[in-house]
């Protein structure tokens, strides 16, 4: 059981990737076009990544689209865990030093599970994996 | 090709590979502290759920707490608290991650918010404030399968069962001379 669940870690990691890559994407929209709806709760409450400004917003775009291709990772997961602490640092400890408080909550957990992926790889279902395949036939 | 687990490390190599000089890498390209790395994201990721928990279930860092148990929401307190607690110690790291996977899905989809917006606004995480239990549900469900890495205590019992088990063979085998 224990054996089956591990084997399928690449998969999910993928999977995770995908997702964050998605709602990243969307922070990327929002922080260059502005053409998200209103946030459901607290119309006044910043979102996450909010703090990056228009330069960052381009940034998030265009590195969420090579994160949810999973093309160059390693790079590429790094540098937006770095766009996420610098967002937490600018955005959120200002307002108060507590994670929960500070809306900052997002910001931390997409660093973290990014500086994973960057150590990791992008997993089972990526171009990285792809590419990996075709230079070195199992 | 055959595969062997190199020990101390969760990377496989081939057998009949050839054996690289640099050590701090295995031959699939992951680093050999990953597990480690894995432990401080389990440990990180768990930290910031149980302000959830501890907010929900004990009204901390003003919160509002909920003890209402007839509804479904003041359940996340005592699930939180506990799941929060279990994922920094490490201790069935893979349970818990499944079931905490299962309760950021119900949050996602019973919360009134996510539904409180135009067709296809439940499919929006950030603004439709299901942005942490959207991104919560799949690190759980990852850190299912990932397990709790190196420094916890899931990786620790292993450790001592292992121990056990090969003294009690040390024990009752019979010694070959």
């Amino acid at each position: 059981m224990k054996e089956t669940v591990a084997s399928w870690e690449p998969q999910v990691r993928s999977l995770m990737r995908i997702v964050a890559a998605y709602m990243i994407f969307l922070h990327g929209l929002r922080g260059v076009f502005g053409i998200m709806p209103a946030r459901a709760r607290g119309a006044d409450s910043m979102m996450p990544l909010d703090s990056l400004g228009q330069i960052g917003g381009v940034l998030l775009l265009i590195l969420s689209v090579l994160l949810f291709l999973g093309w160059l990772i390693k790079p590429v997961a790094l540098l937006l865990a770095i766009q996420c602490v610098v967002a937490y640092v600018y955005g959120s400890v200002p307002r108060d030093p507590i994670p929960i408080r500070n809306g900052g909550i997002d910001d931390l957990t997409y660093a973290l599970i990014f500086l994973y992926l960057a150590a990791a790889g992008a997993g089972a279902w990526s171009l990285d994996a792809l590419r990996q395949a075709k230079v070195r036939p199992a | 090709m055959r595969w062997i687990n190199l020990p101390g490390t969760s990377a496989i190599r081939p057998v009949d590979g050839k054996v690289e000089s640099d050590m701090t890498r295995s031959t699939n390209g992951t680093p050999v502290w990953l597990p480690k790395l894995l432990s401080i994201v389990r440990i990180g990721v768990g930290l910031l759920f149980l302000e959830h928990g501890l907010a929900t279930a004990f009204g901390l860092f003003e919160g509002r707490p909920d003890h209402n148990f007839a509804k479904l929401h003041a359940w996340a307190g005592p699930i939180e608290t506990t799941g929060g607690i279990l994922l920094i110690l490490g201790l069935c790291t893979r349970t818990t991650g499944f079931i905490l996977a299962g309760e950021m899905a119900v949050a996602y989809f019973q919360s009134p918010f996510r539904w409180a917006g135009p067709p296809g606004f439940v499919l929006l995480p950030p603004p439709n404030a299901g942005e942490e239990a959207a991104l919560n549900a799949f690190v759980f469900l990852w850190l299912m399968t990932a397990g709790g890495g190196a420094w916890s205590l899931d990786a620790l019992i292993a450790k001592r069962r292992k121990q056990a088990d090969s003294g009690m063979r040390a024990a009752t085998e019979p010694v070959r001379t």
